[in-house]
Order: C-alpha cells, then structure tokens, then sequence
C-alpha cells in the first residue's frame, strides 16, 4: 500500500509552477504605482494606521466639491447680511454725524445757538399762547403781527401777504420733520369776531410775548411806524384772519417752537436782526421761495435728535470692540552695567531678546527669553605678601614654612568678570499714549535670572580681591530681578512694529552671601521688530 | 525561440527600469498569471490574492532598478511576492499560529500519505481550493515548507515564530489537507 501511496506534500508540490489566470488588472497597479498615496507604503515603510490622509481624499473635501456652491453660499449669505448692515449702519451714522456738524456749523456761522443744544417741543399751532413759538415760513404773520397796532387794525398788505402764503403753506405740507406741525391758525374762527380785539385777547391762557418779528429793513411788510414807540417789543399777537378771504379761513399755517427763546430775543434785542428762520437749518425756508409755494427742507434734520441721543448713549456701540491679540517680537539690546565696586570698570554688552506676547487694549503681557551680557574688569588687586622661611626637621629637611610680616600691595592686573543671564521676563505693559502709528508703553515686571557665571573676580571685606569664578557654592544659579520699561514703538505696516525700549533692571545677589553682594544692574537699550499674530 | 524570449524579458526589464508603462504592462501580462498562482496559494480567496499581487506587482516596479541580472527575473519576482502576501496576510492579521508541540512526537512518525489512484485525478484548482480550507497560519507554513522548499528555519525567521510552531502547523496543516483529500476523494467515488 505504501508504494501506491503519495505523500499529501508531494501531491501539492506540483503547485509551484500553478498559473492561475487573472484577466486585466494593470490599470490598477499603475493607478497605485503612480499615487501618491500609495509612494510611502513601497519605500520600506510601512503605512500606520493613524496617518491623516490627504485632505482631498476626505469625505468632507469630495462633498465641498460637489457642493462647493451650496457649502459657500451659506457663509456668502451670512457674510453679505452681516456686510450689508454694517455698510447700512456705517452709511446712517456718517450721514448722521455730517448733519448734525452742518447744523453746528450753521448755528456757529450766524452766531445761533444750535438747536440740537437744546431741548424741542413740537407744539400744536393751535396753542399759541407759548411765547416761545415761532412761525418760522411765514414772514407775513411776523410782519402782521408787528403791524397790529393797539386798536387791532391790521396792516391789509400784510394781512394779504399772510393769507398768500398761508394758503401756500397749506399746499405744502411738511411730515417728515418733527419740528413742523401743520396746524389751522382759524381754529378758532370767533377770535376773529371783533376786529379790534386781539387773538391773544381771547384765549383762555394768558398772553405771552410774541417772539419779535424781522426787521423791517429786511421785510417790506413791516410798518416801522407801528412799532412801539419806546422800542420795547410789542405785544405778540396771534395772527389775524380775514374771515372774507377764503384762502385764509382755510390756512393752515407750519409752527416752530423753541423751548428757550432767550437767545433769539436777546439777539433781536440786541440789534443783531438774525433772521429767526435761520435759526433751525431744518426749517430754513430760502427767501426766494417765500412767495413761490416751495420750500426746502433738509431731510436729515430729523435724526439730528437721533445723533444727539446717539452721541450720549449709544457711541460705544460703533466703537471698535477691544480684542485679544497675539505677538512675537524679536530684539536686540545695549546693555550698559552699573559698576559692581570701586576699580572696576563695566563694559557695555549685547543683549538678545525673544519675546511672545499677548495684548488686550491698551494692556499686554509678554515673556520670553532675554541673553545678557554682565562683564567687568578689575584693574587694581590687592594681594597680600610675607616672608617665609623654612621649618627644618630633625633630619634636615623642610616640612613646611614660616609665614612672617604680612604686608598688602596692590599690583596692576586686568582681572575680567563676565556674568552671563539668561532671563525669563515676566512683564506687563500699559499703553500710555496711542498717535496714528505711534505708540508709547511704559511696563514693569520680573525676571527670572538663570545665572551662569564664567568668572568672577569681587573684592571682599577686607577689599582682597576674590576670585568666585565657576564655584557653584558661591554663586547663586537663579534668581529675581525687576525691570522698568519705557517704550515707543512705531507701526510700519498693520500688523508689523518696530520699536525701541529702555529698560532699567536689576537683578538679586548672585553671590550667595550678603556681605559682599553683587547685583547685576544696569540700563539696557533694546531696538526690535514686533509683528502681531492674530 | 528561448533565445528570442530571454532578449525580449531583458528588454522589457531595461523598460520597467526606465519606467515605461509599455514594458511594465507587457512584465505584468508576462508574469501575472504565475504570481497569481503564488498568491492564490496564500490567501484565502481571490480577492485577497489579487489585492496581495497588484501590491506585489507596484513593489516590483517601485524596486525593479535594484534588479540584477544574475539572477532570473521571475525568481526574483517570486520571492517579493510570497515576502509582500506574506506581509498581506500580516497586516491584515488574518491568521493566528497555535503553538503546540503536542504532537510532535508521534507526528514524525505519522505518514500522512494518500492513495496514488485516489489522487490522480484532482487538478490544481481542487489543491488550490483545498489549500484555500486551510487556517491561514496552516497554510502560509505549509506552503513555505513543503511547495517553496523551505527549512524550519528559514520559515521561523520569515515568518517570525519559531521553529517549534512552525513543524506543528505544519503537521497540521497536513493532517489538515490529508482528511481533505480523503473526503474529497470519497465523495467523488461515491458520485
């Protein structure tokens, strides 16, 4: 039986030489030999499971491809409607803030108050007993008020004139604006019933004085020989109707009222002949148009009250909100040491700076990486010399030496100290004044001084010079110290700053003793270039 | 006409080796088939050996610079193909050694012989699907040992196991196959 027997690994042994047939499949493995995907993966590398794979083959990438529209355009709509009111706004406030300058301009230029520096009530023509109301489009009711005598004749031009351009009025009606209310002067017809009474004469409120009219060198209806003859203002009166003439039963006439006359009596008093149409720009009516049935109004007068009650609270709202901002600056610095004691000369040395910092309005914080330079020469060393001789031994020879006559001398000899401070400042600043691209900071802050002395000669009590140089006993290898800053820095570009700084600092005692002490100090001049992250 | 063979694969590898595509195409429509017979005897189904051939194919084209000519090409092509399916099947972790030394001992001696007669007639496809039965640490060692012509050793260090698990898969692997080739052999006599 076993030589009719195969073994199962020779009966699988013919597989070596087994084709299997395979149809096509070049096109895939020259897509993969060209990916780049796939270039690692056959270099000897094989590909973790963690890799981030490239963003165009991510599921989120393909979707903004093919909706790449539909991705956009929600942001486009949420960016256009946010741009849009801020240009609306921007839009509204600038034409606001360029009305109400127009109309202190205005005021300023004709010596008028202006009116936005004052409270306004809108009144209704109806109840003129308010002296300080004036009817600022109808010269003809000043003139005709001016006009009425004592006896309560009227002046028939002026009275004509008035009918003419109430009527006038009366076709021209102004909504827009909140100084002018449109109102009929014949509201109450019986007024009017005896001539010779005055309007006023029959109101139930007491009479007040008539703001005065214009002056009769400007306006022809006035009748100079009305006036009264002590030249105190005459009595205002209410305009007068003439029941006959139609166009003035049906006038119905525009008012102004100020709340504080005083300026404008005073002025008309005063001999000044402001014309008291001028004195709100709103409602200035051109002379020309008296008569002609037009009117010019500004449209903006209304939001002059807008832009007051703006201006008092609501200005922070267009105020650019502070934000946290993000630096990097890089510096270089002169330092200049303080002389440590006597006979030793500071050499001035570099300092390098490398600073992030972040800032929130006028304040910031910055720390970092400062590399000073502390060196110092000696020239002058006291040593101290003796005499010495020989202790002989029994057998003759020296086992040590006598010390005698100790004296001191000083030698010349240029013995150098050099610290060297890494720091880590800790600093804050205040920005005390900000020009247009000017700047200037003042700060204060600690540093962190990781000392690592190279050498270090130091006179001690006894003024012996000492040398403490690389003796980790003897010298401090970290400690505080405060600086003081004063800063002016120059924008050259948004985002980008150059600046120079004086900073006066001091460090602790880098000799772990307090007698002697040696702090490194010194006034450090530091020029460098700030550029804003974010 | 071996002649003119062995010039045209010369010249086909110089094109693979300039990167053109012509000559890549024309080793691939060469040599895919025989490499897929490597594979397919790896992996478990065709996909798998596929994937593990045109991953094999890309390594040689990535690496066929460092080809030499002292050796023939479809060795060379055979050895990164059993080394990439290997590391197919690696990565994939598709299969799992068990370590037992068991049964060893008798293994030796145990013929894990078929009848002649029984087995004439299964073709290559019947072996394939046969093997394809196999766990994959059965047959990757099977394989290795018994159709490539490896040693234990060789096999220990390639597949990073040692040379107990190999012998041990490898006994079952033809324990395996053995009862396979019965059954399928019994159930075609009595068909």
């Amino acid at each position: 039986m076993s030589k009719e027997n195969i073994h199962i690994d020779d009966l699988f042994k013919p597989l070596k030489g087994y084709k299997h047939p395979v149809e096509g499949g070049f096109a895939e493995i020259n897509d993969k030999l060209h990916d780049e995907a796939w270039k690692d993966q056959f270099d000897g590398y094989e590909h973790a499971v963690t890799d981030i794979p490239p963003f165009s083959a991510l599921p989120m990438a393909k979707s903004d491809k093919a909706f790449g529209f539909k991705a956009a355009g929600k942001y486009t709509l949420i960016i256009g409607i946010i741009a849009l009111l801020s240009f609306g706004g921007y839009t509204a406030y600038n034409s606001i803030t360029k009305n109400q300058k127009q109309a202190t301009e205005t005021a300023s230029n004709q010596n008028i108050p202006s009116l936005q520096d004052k409270p306004v009530a809108i009144l209704d023509p109806s109840t003129t007993d308010n002296p300080n109301e004036i009817d600022p489009n109808t010269p003809a009711q000043i003139s005709s008020t001016k006009g009425t005598n004592a006896n309560g004749t009227f002046n028939e031009s002026a009275s004509g004139e008035h009918a003419s351009t109430s009527g006038i009025g009366s076709k021209n009606r102004n909504t827009r604006s909140p100084y002018i209310e449109k109102g009929s002067l014949d509201a109450k017809p019986e007024t009017n019933t005896n001539p010779g009474a005055t309007k006023s004469s029959t109101s139930p409120k007491p009479k007040a004085k008539r703001k005065p009219a214009a002056d009769p060198a400007i306006d022809p209806t006035v009748d100079p020989e009305n006036e009264g003859s002590d030249g105190t203002p005459i009595t205002p009166q209410k305009k007068p109707t003439n029941h006959s003439n139609p166009s003035v039963n049906q006038n119905k006439g525009v008012r102004i009222v100020q709340a504080d006359p005083d300026p404008l009596i005073k002025s008309e008093t005063n001999g000044n002949n402001p014309d008291v149409n001028n004195f709100n720009p709103a409602s200035k009516v051109p002379e020309e148009n008296w008569f002609s049935g037009q009117r010019s109004i500004n449209p903006f007068a209304a939001a002059a009250i807008s832009a007051q009650s703006l201006n008092k609270f609501n200005r922070n709202k267009f105020l650019p909100k502070p934000r946290i901002s993000y630096y990097a600056q890089l510096g270089l610095g002169f330092l200049s040491p303080t002389s440590p004691f006597a006979n030793a000369t500071p050499t001035n040395g570099l300092t390098y700076q490398a600073h992030f910092g972040i800032q929130y309005a006028r304040f910031s914080f910055y720390s970092g990486l400062e590399k000073s330079n502390y060196t110092y020469t000696t020239t002058l060393r006291n040593i101290q010399l003796y005499d010495s001789f020989p202790h002989l031994g029994p057998g003759g020879d020296t086992i040590g030496y006598f010390k005698k006559n100790f004296r001191d001398t000083t030698i010349n000899q240029n013995n150098s100290s050099r610290v060297v401070i890494n720091s880590i400042p800790l600093h804050f600043q205040f920005k005390a004044l900000q020009l247009d691209k000017m700047n200037v900071q003042f700060g204060t802050g600690l540093n962190i001084n990781l000392i690592n002395t190279k050498e270090l000669w130091y006179k001690d009590n006894n003024n012996y010079l000492v040398n403490y140089g690389g003796s980790n006993t003897n010298t401090a290898k970290i400690n505080l110290g405060l600086s003081l800053l004063a800063r002016v820095g120059y924008r050259i570009t948004p985002l980008t700053e150059i600046y120079g700084r004086l900073n006066i600092r001091e460090a602790g005692n880098i000799i772990n003793s307090n007698n002697p002490a040696l702090k490194p100090s010194g006034a450090q001049l530091d020029f460098g270039i700030r550029y804003h992250l974010k | 006409m071996y002649l003119k063979q062995q010039l045209n694969i010369e010249k086909v590898v110089k094109g693979c080796q300039n990167g053109k595509a012509k000559y890549q195409k024309a080793l691939y429509n060469h040599f895919a088939s025989k490499m897929m017979g490597i594979c397919v005897r790896y992996c478990r189904d065709i996909d798998l050996a596929k994937d593990a051939m045109q991953e094999g194919f890309v390594k040689v084209f990535k690496h066929i610079d460092g080809f030499k000519a002292e050796s023939k090409i479809d060795t060379w092509m055979t050895r990164i193909m059993i080394n990439t399916t290997l590391n197919h099947l690696k990565k994939n972790k598709r299969y799992e050694y068990i370590d037992d030394n068991a049964g060893m001992e008798h293994a030796v001696n145990n013929r894990h012989d078929v009848s002649a007669d029984a087995v004439s007639a299964i073709n290559h496809a019947e072996l394939i699907a046969m093997l394809q039965e196999l766990p994959d640490g059965y047959r990757m060692v099977f394989n290795l040992y018994a159709v490539e012509g490896y040693t234990h050793r060789e096999i220990a260090e390639q597949l990073n196991i040692s040379e107990g698990t190999s012998k041990s898969q490898l006994n079952r692997a033809r324990k395996q196959l053995q009862s396979l080739v019965v059954s399928r052999m019994g159930y075609r006599n009595s068909v």
